[in-house]
């Protein structure tokens, strides 16, 4: 024990006199450091931000589709087959599902009249598909009581619109043969979306007052999706008894499949492996920049380490002595790095670039980067300084005490 | 005599090493010496005759080739480094000629730094240990100077302290004057001397200077890889025949007054006597 407090209080002692020569090896591990932390962090976050993206798309992941497959034989109104659908959905004590209904129409821009991606559906949607508008509100259930139907715009319909007050201008609608027009009440404005970027003008509406849309027919809606969120752990069981339930319906047949996408398949998982080999590379760099240094500190010391030997430190002291001395020097700049990385990483203008690309739930600085930028520059001390110590275990005290 | 075997005893030691000719230099060729706790033993030489390595083997610093090495009766030879270290760092202190004291760091860390191989008590205590010791040499006012700031004189009684601070029962010291002029010589060498006797430590001193070796209790010459006493005829020949100087124990007793009472003067006695 003191010969531990004794070799930490030597190392110190090292340190602080030979700061200079060691200072430039760790500003290059603290910035190795920094560089691991932050890409880990960042990474981390931007991952975040990329599956809050993708879930805005196609749903979060245990999102099931549940899709028309065939026909009814007979004649069914739209309305009465969303009944036979939800019926079984609400039997398995769902209540995160959605009516979904993908329709066109045409709107009122500046340059004349554009089309716009219309989908009806039911106020759930915005949860399971974490939407969440910049300006004004989501659907709501009393949204189909009013005289105009509602609708949310994304962020390109809203302004090609000429930025209309949400909550307060209609919107003129026409059909896409725009023979017939109606008014919409504009509630809401969803913010810019990667993942959507180029989709052009899209909007929702509830699926209750989708009939008050112009030249809406019931033909119109004759195709039918619908969408269920549940609890990860029951998406299989819940997809095979969908399936069987609603094999043969006086709707007709549906399937149910994970519509969701999974963030592990896809090709993020690569991206983070790659962040994670350049940052492992940038710290082996690091470290062998203060091996290196480590080295020719190591010679230069010969004489005192010699003297410290003839003065009774044995083998194991020494090599501590010039571990510690590494060790305690990259922890320290470790933590410099760490502590850089999570300022930018939570500093102002990086915050708002997150926020750009569209992330609404900013989450915390993943505390497992630091944590791993820790661990590794404690590796890296330990790795430099091993070599550095074992040769400094094998000086000769004779060849190093003869003046 | 009781039965108590004496701290330090050589029998035939021979050393030996290899030329990178491949030749084998035989430095040392069969060293007799006992040293016992107390004795204040000198040896002189001329240069490359061995001195250093054979301090080198008295201090646990090196292996011999052949012969016995005893350190309080066992011998040493099959002692691990480790051991050899821990003993070191108990019982030996070292005084070198070039001082050897840790680049920029004060005199005071100096005399710490062999506490920081010492038990947990005297590493705990370091601090206060060192500065008493810094006292002793006279120094307690230039403790927290790096040794860039004292003078030669100064650096070696930071020297001599940083020997002593744990107490050891055999300081060897290899030329102590070597790199400091007369007048400080003699008082460095006073110094170390005394307090070797105040400690009760044995005291092994190398030096070219025959006024240094006086104050030993006894004095050898090493030549041609023995040691020889200095009043042996072959040590008058061999000294008289290299420096010229008139050799002998009576020679050098007449340059001071050193040859009844050896080893009993402070340091303002010897520089006095320059
Ligand atoms: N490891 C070694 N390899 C080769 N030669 C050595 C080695 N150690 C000592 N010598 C040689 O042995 C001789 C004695 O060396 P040593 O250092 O003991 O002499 P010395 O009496 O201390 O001399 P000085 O008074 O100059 O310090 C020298 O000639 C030296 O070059
Ligand atoms: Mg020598």
């Amino acid at each position: 024990m003191t010969g531990l407090v004794a070799s930490i209080v030597e190392a110190y002692g090292e340190l602080r006199v030979n700061k200079g020569r060691i200072m430039l090896s760790l500003i290059g591990v603290a910035f190795s450091v920094f560089a691991l932390t932050a890409t880990l962090g960042a990474g981390g976050m931007l991952s975040s931000a990329l599956e809050q993206s993708v879930e805005t798309f196609s749903g979060r992941p245990t999102v099931l589709t549940v899709m028309q497959s065939e026909p009814p034989t007979g004649e069914i109104h739209p309305e009465q087959r969303d009944e036979v659908v939800l019926r079984e959905i609400d039997r398995l004590g769902i209540d995160q599902r959605t009516r979904y209904s993908p329709l066109s129409l045409r709107y009122q821009t500046g340059s004349g009249v554009r089309t716009a991606q219309v989908t009806a559906v039911d106020p759930a949607y915005a949860d399971m598909f974490r939407l969440r508008p910049e300006q004004g509100r989501w659907l709501a259930d009393s949204d189909a009581r009013r005289l105009a139907p509602a609708v949310v715009v994304n962020s390109e319909m809203w302004e090609l619109m000429g930025r209309p007050e949400v909550g307060r201008d209609t919107v003129t609608l026409y059909a896409v043969d725009e023979q017939t027009s109606g008014q919409a009440l504009l509630v809401g404005v969803l913010p810019k979306d990667p993942a959507n970027a180029g989709m052009g003008a899209m909007a929702y509406t509830p699926m209750a007052s989708v009939q008050e849309l112009p030249g809406v027919e019931d033909t119109d809606l004759s195709y039918a999706e619908y969408r269920v969120w549940v609890p990860p752990e029951e998406a299989d069981a819940v997809t095979g008894r969908l399936n069987s339930a609603l094999r043969e319906t006086d709707a007709g047949r549906f399937e149910t499949y994970s519509g969701g996408f999974s963030f592990e398949d896809s090709g993020f998982g690569t991206l983070r492996t790659a962040i994670i080999v350049i940052a492992v590379v940038i710290l082996l760099l690091g470290a062998l920049g203060l091996v290196n240094i480590s080295l020719v500190t190591v010679r230069y010391r010969v004489r005192e380490i010699g003297i410290r030997r003839s003065y009774g430190a044995t083998g194991g002291r020494i090599f501590t002595g010039v571990m510690m001395e590494s060790v305690v020097a990259t922890v320290l700049s470790g933590a410099v790095g760490v502590a850089g990385a999570v300022a930018l990483v939570r500093a102002p203008f990086t915050q708002n670039a997150f926020r750009d690309m569209g992330l609404v739930d900013l989450p915390p600085f993943p505390v497992s980067a630091v944590l791993i930028g820790l661990l590794a520059a404690t590796a890296v001390g330990i790795l430099a300084g091993a070599l550095p110590a074992l040769i400094a275990t094998r000086i000769k005290v004779i060849d190093a005490i003869r003046s | 005599m009781t039965g108590r075997p004496p701290m330090l005893e050589l029998r035939g030691v021979t050393r030996t090493v290899r030329l990178p000719s491949r030749e084998d230099l035989h430095i040392l060729q069969g060293v007799d010496l006992t040293v016992d706790v107390g004795e204040h033993v000198a040896v002189v030489g001329r240069s490359g005759s061995g001195k250093s390595t054979l301090l080198n083997l008295l201090g646990l610093i090196d292996r011999q080739t052949s012969g016995e090495l005893l350190f309080d009766g066992r011998e040493t030879i099959r002692l691990s480094d480790r051991r050899r270290a821990r003993l070191r760092g108990s019982s030996i202190g070292f005084v070198f000629q070039q001082f050897n004291l840790l680049e920029r760091r004060t005199a005071l860390e100096n005399v710490m730094m062999p506490l920081l191989y010492g038990t947990a008590g005297q590493f705990w205590k370091r601090e206060r240990t060192a500065l008493e010791m810094l006292d002793r040499v006279g120094l307690a006012d230039r403790a927290h100077q790096t040794p860039g700031r004292l003078s030669g004189g100064e650096q070696q009684r930071v020297a001599v302290a940083r020997a002593l601070v744990r107490r050891p029962r055999l300081i060897l010291a290899d030329e102590p004057t070597g790199a400091l002029d007369v007048t400080t010589g003699e008082a460095v060498m006073g110094l170390l001397d005394e307090i070797a006797q105040d400690s009760e430590a044995a005291l092994v001193t190398i030096t070219h200077d025959l006024q240094v070796a006086a104050l030993s209790q006894r004095a050898y010459l090493l030549d041609s890889g023995t040691l020889h006493d200095v009043d042996s005829a072959h040590a008058r020949e061999a000294l008289l025949a290299t420096s010229g100087i008139r050799a002998g124990r009576e020679a050098v007793a007449g340059s001071g007054p050193a040859a009844d009472a050896p080893g009993r003067r402070t340091a303002s006695d010897a520089g006095a006597r320059a």
